[in-house]
């Protein structure tokens, strides 16, 4: 990912002014994991998978085996 | 060891002698107040403290006592809170430049609670600007000190909670964990502190640092007064529709002493990768100790923790850089660089990544606890890789290394706030420069009832927790 599309994000999408190296140092964090968890979610994430499970999984994890 | 018995006592101990009457709350007040006035500079872990409220509320309690009321679980016992925690009319600066004369209009269900029990509150305790350091780092207030040594840092970002408590300025104090800032203090301190299951504890009046991962939770000498406290403040709360309705146990009737036939797992791997010798040693005496009370130590595997990590650093991020967007805008200058670097990465990830983390949430909960605790009732893990890193270390040097040493110190507790899982730090022996190094006991949901009685079982047959740092010998 290129620091200058994140200057755009910035200042077109968040509307912060940023100086370039604080873009690039997002960059090097962002990009890794950005990469990580898409791909991940590909993989893993099922259509009915709902943020509500984790909720209902603390209530009632499955016993110990 | 001390000779004055007020630096022996714990909480419940303390709370038990002044409803017997051996000692009234505001002598043991006075004490306090005395203590935080003369070893507090040096550590830096206050920021206000309201020695006249606390002196008439000791007096009040001893008053009532005196005419035959019976004063609550902590009646007259004297506490001191990390300064994230509202209270009406005053002030509440999170740690920070830009919330320092914020005053808000009402008051945090949790200090309601302790207080309706009978707790005093001294005042607000030092914290990391925003919650976002694991250090302790503060530039607008200055570090908090680690009592063992002041040259290092106290953890965060609870810090003062920490410090004060390790110091015996206070008997006990809550902090807030979003990655491990009570279990960060609790370790780098030798005290105790328990994070507890997400959705365990009310965050009503609590300032948010990622709605996802925030925890309230005890910091406090030993188990028993951590059990103490999470079953004062626990428990389900109308104001704030993330606590669990499930019943809060009676903490302290668990704490039997008893884990014969407890499984306690041990996963290698991801959470051994920066242990050190002296690390490594401590862990091993912990769990021999566990093992010679009974309990089955088992080797466990773990899923990838890489991933859980990022799913941990992208809420984290995006929830924080959605609180401080405004003042990223307008008063981007008051923060420190170290903490603006840790909100900014979540300006620029996609809806959907943070989606997906949320929705994959229960998917890696329920992997976790099939495979790490699949045959294990909780797991035993380093609190800490390191030895408690000096200030210099994680303030200067290249960025590079700082970062490394801060990685280094969430290594091993970050992704379990992901999970949502209750976990407690607990003192376990000194590096040979004289700094606490703690183990991390990790529990299934809601079980904090099995971590605090393992903990305190440990306790009963070690004395880390007891012992004292120098400068509460000063």
């Amino acid at each position: 990912m290129k620091s200058d599309l994140f200057g755009e994000i910035a200042a077109e999408l968040q509307g912060i002014e940023m100086p370039a190296e604080r873009l690039a140092r997002a960059a090097a964090i962002v990009a890794p994991m950005n990469e990580k968890i898409a791909a991940a979610a590909l993989a893993r994430l099922g259509f009915d998978d709902n943020p509500a499970d984790f909720a209902a999984l603390l209530a009632c994890p499955a016993p110990r085996r | 060891m001390s000779g004055d018995p007020l630096l022996s006592l714990g909480l419940v101990e303390l709370a038990e002698a002044i409803a017997r009457g051996d000692i009234s709350s505001e002598r043991v007040t006075r004490h306090c107040l005395e203590r935080m006035d003369r070893i507090g500079p040096r550590l830096n872990c206050s920021v206000a403290i309201d020695a006249e409220a606390a002196l008439e509320a000791a007096r009040d309690g001893d008053l009532r006592r005196a005419r035959g009321e019976r004063l609550g679980p902590l009646g007259g016992v004297p506490m001191a809170h990390k300064d994230i925690f509202y209270r009406a009319g005053r002030a509440c600066a999170g740690g920070s430049k830009i919330r320092r004369d914020f005053v808000p209009d009402h008051t945090a269900t949790v200090l309601s609670r302790l207080e309706s029990a009978g707790a005093l509150n001294l005042g607000r305790l030092v914290m990391s600007e925003f919650a976002l350091s694991p250090t302790g780092y503060n530039e607008h207030y200055g570090h908090c000190r680690n009592p063992w040594h002041i040259d290092h840092c106290s953890g965060g970002s609870s810090s003062g909670s920490g410090a004060s408590v390790a110091a015996r300025l206070v008997y006990g104090s809550l902090g807030t964990d979003s990655g491990g800032s009570i279990r960060h203090p609790a370790a780098m301190c030798g005290v105790t502190g328990l994070k507890p299951t997400y959705g365990r504890v009310s965050r009503t009046g609590v300032m948010p640092l990622a709605w996802s991962l925030d925890c309230v939770g005890p910091i406090a000498q030993n188990a028993r007064d951590c059990a103490r406290l999470l079953a004062l403040v626990a428990g389900s709360d109308a104001s704030d529709g993330h606590t669990s309705a499930i019943a809060v146990p009676d903490y302290e009737a668990a704490l039997s002493g008893d884990i014969r036939g407890l499984r306690i797992g041990v996963p290698r791997g991801y959470y051994y990768e920066l242990v050190t010798p002296e690390v490594k040693r401590a862990l091993d005496e912990s769990l021999a100790v566990l093992r010679e009370r009974g309990a089955i130590i088992v080797s466990t595997e773990l899923p990838d923790m890489g991933l859980i990590n990022a799913m941990m650093h992208l809420l984290l991020a995006v929830e924080a850089a959605t609180l401080h967007r405004r003042w990223l805008i307008e008063r981007p200058q008051d923060y420190a660089d170290q903490v603006r670097a840790r909100i900014e990465p979540g300006l620029y990830y996609p809806a959907t990544r943070y989606a997906e983390a949320l929705a994959l949430r229960a998917r890696l909960t329920q992997e976790y606890l099939e495979v790490a605790m699949a045959d294990a009732d909780l797991l035993h893990l380093p609190a800490i890789s390191i030895p408690v890193p000096s200030i210099v270390a994680t303030t200067e040097g290249s960025p590079a290394d700082v970062a490394q040493a801060i990685n280094a110190v969430t290594h091993c507790t970050r992704g379990i706030n992901y999970l949502g899982l209750p976990a407690i730090s607990v003192p376990a022996g000194f590096s040979p420069d004289g700094l606490p190094i703690g183990f991390q006991l990790v529990g299934r949901p809601f079980d904090e009832a099995t971590l605090l009685r393992t903990a305190d079982a440990y306790q009963r047959d070690t004395d880390w927790h007891r012992r004292l740092p120098p400068t509460a010998l000063q």
